[in-house]
């Protein structure tokens, strides 16, 4: 039995720290470049949870101001009792879990893409659930028996700390979306999707379209965490894991959807000084983009993706371009031979199926068809043209090795 | 309404039937349905073997409408056995129709004398 406070707290944070390690270590092992900015998110986490300790420990000093108090004295029946005051305890984690992404967002502005919002989130849960472990670790090891305290440990480690990453994760999905706005919903007007909620708290607010729906998107992302997070506290006090697992199971397919979607990869933020410029003019630039919202409302992907390829060419930094392009993958067919070989890095020959063999012989000999065409008309206007010189043909390579280049990164 | 002004002119040859279709103006939601009405009266009246010359000297702009006419144009008169050619496209003009990848369809040239010669060959 260990007596000494500081040893206790000592070998909490130890094992505390492991599976906190492994979780980190799985997520952000590849991502090098933001291994610093993750480290201090996940710090900033780790302190959330003796904050919110702080306030229990504040509303038992003074409990006019308590919340659970107030539920309960508010609820006669037993069950919708529970039911507040575990909404009310998902509320107030996930609430500082989001001013963790919040602050990093406005003070480093290093959220770039969506994804980028639910990295960060992942991280601000992973540092709330390593500090909660320490605290039941410490709490409950000279109380329980050694079997207990490593079913909880197990059970802490894995579960519960799936669950807040995925509740966060969520909700980090969601305050992407909202902080992209201005292109998200440009490109999504012109896909066809309608914004009945959001044009209602545009008017009623007073803000523009994209601001209201940026409000609206965070909000609809904390609803989501809440309400997982409320439902997961409503199994856990049944004790059976067997609901546990399915939640969190499902809760994880749903998030790797949302981090494997094309349009979550994409840099959305730019620095405009860096921003290169368009060599099409604007207003014909959005006929062409209310063109490419024609055909993707009418589900052409293929030839969405092929406007996308050349007015990228033409303005490489198009936000909503870029936006049309992933949904345009993200949306075809999984089994579309050409979304196959967009996204497959083709190593040999031996390695295509034939479908897509004769795929790409045919788009080879269309793309050969037009070349001689044009050289034939160019050869009408000028009888004597000049020899192509090798710097002209590795351009022309270089052009045709882009036009499969996805603008990601 | 915005101004546009579409003429046909006759150019047929002893082996060919050639019109050109001048449009000037600009080509928007307010006019393009009501204006295309005399391209597809004269795809009409010719269902086969029509080769038609777009000369867009004085074509401004173009909504995606339009583009989206031109499309379907085009089809109707391959269909029909027929050719199509754009002539004297603007820069703006070109480059819409080359981003939206008309221009890998429908040959595009810098003279009407061109477009015929592209016709004949």
């Amino acid at each position: 039995m260990i007596q000494n406070p500081l040893i206790l707290l000592g070998i909490s944070l130890i094992f505390a720290g492991i599976p906190a390690f492994i979780w980190l270590y799985i997520l952000f092992n590849k991502k090098l470049k933001s291994k610093l900015v993750i480290i201090l998110v996940f710090g900033l986490g780790c302190l959330t949870a003796p904050f919110l300790l702080g306030i229990q420990v504040l509303w038992e000093k003074f409990p006019q101001f308590d919340l659970s108090h107030f539920i309960e004295a508010s609820f006669s029946m037993q069950s919708a009792k529970y039911i507040m005051l575990f909404v009310l305890f998902g509320a107030m984690e996930e609430i500082i879990k989001m001013y963790v992404v919040y602050f990093v967002d406005k003070k480093t502005l290093l959220i770039r893409t969506i994804g980028d919002a639910i990295k960060y989130s992942l991280a601000a849960a992973l540092g709330f659930s390593f500090a909660e472990n320490v605290y039941y670790l410490y709490q409950f090891w000279p109380q329980i028996n050694l079997g207990e305290l490593t079913g909880m440990y197990l059970f802490r480690s894995v579960f519960t700390a799936c669950a807040h990453m995925i509740f966060s994760g969520i909700f980090g999905y969601y305050y992407g979306i909202g902080k992209f706005s201005i292109d998200i919903t440009t490109q999504q007007k012109l896909a066809g999707e309608s914004y009945k909620t959001t044009n209602f708290i545009s008017k009623i607010f007073n803000i523009s379209l994209s601001h209201a729906y940026q409000q609206e998107m965070v909000i609809k992302g904390l609803f989501i965490a809440i309400a997982i997070h409320a439902f997961y506290n409503f199994l856990l006090q049944f004790n059976i894991v067997f609901p546990i697992i399915i939640l969190v199971a499902i809760g994880y397919m749903y998030l790797q959807y949302l981090l494997s979607r094309k349009a979550g990869h994409l840099i959305l933020a730019t620095d405009i000084s860096s921003k290169r410029r368009s060599s099409i003019a604007k207003k014909d630039e959005d006929v062409v983009i209310e063109l490419m919202g024609l055909w993707f409302k009418e589900k052409k992907y293929v030839d969405v993706l092929h406007i996308c390829e050349r007015l990228l060419e033409r303005d490489p930094d198009n936000n909503v371009v870029k936006l049309f392009k992933a949904q345009a993958l993200d949306r075809m067919n999984e089994k579309d031979t050409y979304k196959k070989i967009l996204e497959t890095v083709i190593k040999s020959k031996e390695s295509l199926s034939e479908d897509e063999k004769v795929v790409i012989s045919r788009y080879t000999e269309q793309k050969e068809a037009i070349k001689k065409s044009s050289q034939t008309l160019s050869q009408i206007k000028n009888p004597s043209p000049q020899p192509q010189t090798q710097s002209m043909q590795d351009k022309e390579r270089e052009d045709d090795k882009s036009s499969f280049d996805l603008h990601l990164q | 309404m915005t101004e546009v002004l579409i003429t046909i002119e006759e150019a047929s040859t002893p082996e060919k039937n050639i019109k050109i279709v001048h449009i000037g103006g600009q080509l928007d939601e307010s006019n393009i349905d009501e204006k295309i009405k005399e391209i597809y009266a004269l795809l009409e009246a010719n269902p086969q073997n029509l080769n038609l010359i777009f000369d867009l000297e004085n074509l401004e702009y173009m909504n995606s409408k339009s583009i989206g006419y031109l499309t379907d144009i085009y089809g109707k008169i391959t269909e029909g056995g027929g050719e199509m050619v754009i002539a004297k496209a603007r820069q703006n003009i070109a480059d819409i129709l080359q981003v939206v990848g008309l221009t890998q369809l429908i040959q595009s040239v810098e003279s009407t004398e061109a477009a015929k010669t592209a016709l004949s060959s």
